[in-house]
């Protein structure tokens, strides 16, 4: 599916894997809820980040991805819905 | 290696008073590029790496933020000391007020980052430290008026370290701190402190019921080891001259962990053991005909050798060779991580 969204070139592995790392930690390990509310506060984020900054600071908004798992592990250390094992 | 239990003389006592003394007469063995550039360079990668092991063989804490605070403090000392002619404040500062102030500012750093991770274990402390060092990286690459993408260059090292004064004094003083790190970690790992801490990363459950705070513990552990990676991020500065978000990007603290494993993650001698291999490598593969762009996979075939070959690193092959002398059985847990008194249980 995100074949026909985004292009492919050598190196969008890691990003890829790196965001869904990033949506199965903020979601909580074992959740698959979890992991849909990941993708959306992810995909959120990042483009109303983008969106909003004022035109100067467009470039932060890789930033606040991180920052929102910050929050999220700072917050409930086992993501959104995770449990402890 | 400690000389409170009898004065035995042990295989690890007589190979770290060899190795002490090697290094301590380097210049007159090796070449002035080896010791200027390969060992010093050694030494403070060992540093680092030095607290990542602290935090994981301590504590139980596997941290990918150890680059972050190091970067910290080198941007920090390269925006103090700077005087122009380059991007970030250019404060001008005299060099030891910026150390201190670095070292200050890392600090701050390290016990917030602390505060921010200490409740997390396992994958998800992993992650948090992942994401705090990718933060930093991001936040000095973006925020243009102390760094930008190009970094902080001619930053100046005190005159009496200065290689032109003489080539190998920046190594003799890394070497000293390196040598005062050493002792330092594992004399705070004999401290309650350090106790505490062994006995958390053993049983959080446990330890939190006997009545030790142990998030309190962690976060604090967390902060020293930044206090201890901020160290070598001045050395480096100072080695380096410049520094540039991608000295702390994600390959820089893939590397320190790399490190780590290579000598061996639950030995603080294994961290410059990982750094001399890591160094080597990383200097003279490129030059090695066909492996000159492959290098990378190169590190990755020794990686994958030693950690199956020996999942303890190179320490561990060491201990495995002496292991027939040794008092403690080898595969005591709590002999080699050095609490050999008992943890206060109750």
């Amino acid at each position: 599916m995100g074949g026909s969204f985004a292009s492919l070139a050598p190196g969008v592995d890691a990003n890829w894997l790196l965001n869904s790392l990033v949506v199965v930690i903020i979601g909580g390990m074992g959740s698959l809820g979890g992991a849909a509310i990941g993708a959306l506060l992810l995909g959120l984020t990042t483009n109303f980040a983008a969106a909003y900054l004022p035109a100067d600071y467009t470039y932060y908004s890789i930033i606040f991805t991180f920052v929102l798992l910050a929050i999220v592990l700072a917050v409930r250390p086992l993501g959104l819905f995770g449990r402890p094992a | 290696m400690s000389w409170t239990r009898g004065s035995r003389l042990t295989p690890d006592r007589v190979a770290g008073t060899v190795l002490v003394l090697l290094a301590l007469f380097a210049p007159l063995i090796f070449s002035e590029y080896w010791v200027a550039t390969l060992l010093t360079q050694m030494l403070f990668l060992g540093i680092v790496a030095a607290s990542l092991i602290f935090l994981s063989a301590y504590g139980g804490m596997v941290s990918l933020a150890q680059t972050a605070i190091y970067g910290v403090a080198g941007f920090a000392l390269g925006n103090l000391t700077t005087n122009g002619n380059t991007k970030g404040l250019n404060l001008g500062w005299a060099e030891f007020p910026g150390i201190v102030v670095a070292l200050g500012v890392a600090l701050i750093v390290a016990l917030v980052f602390g505060a921010l991770s200490s409740r997390s274990y396992g994958i998800y402390f992993l992650m948090i430290t992942l994401v705090l060092s990718v933060i930093a990286n991001l936040f000095f690459g973006q925020v243009t008026s102390v760094s930008g993408f190009g970094g902080i260059s001619g930053i100046p090292i005190p005159d009496f370290l200065s290689r032109t004064a003489h080539p190998d004094r920046l190594y003799f003083a890394t070497l000293a701190v390196a040598l005062i790190v050493y002792v330092a970690l594992r004399y705070v790992a004999r401290t309650p402190f350090g106790l505490t801490l062994q006995g958390i990363r053993d049983d959080p459950v446990r330890m939190s019921s006997l009545g030790y705070n142990v998030t309190l513990h962690r976060m604090l552990a967390f902060t020293f080891a930044g206090f201890i990676a901020a160290i070598g991020g001045i050395l480096f500065v100072w080695w380096n001259a410049q520094i540039a978000p991608s000295t702390i990007g994600l390959s820089a603290t893939i590397d320190v962990l790399v490190i780590a494993v290579i000598g061996g993650l639950y030995r603080l001698e294994g961290a410059w053991l990982g750094a001399l291999v890591f160094v080597v490598i990383n200097n003279y593969a490129p030059d090695i005909g066909f492996i000159s762009e492959r290098f990378h996979t190169l590190i990755g075939v020794i990686f994958l050798v030693i950690v199956l070959v020996s999942p303890n690193g190179l320490i561990g092959l060491w201990e495995r060779a002496t292991a027939g002398r040794r008092r403690t059985i080898p595969g005591d847990i709590t002999q080699e991580r050095g609490s050999a008194e008992p943890t206060p249980v109750g």
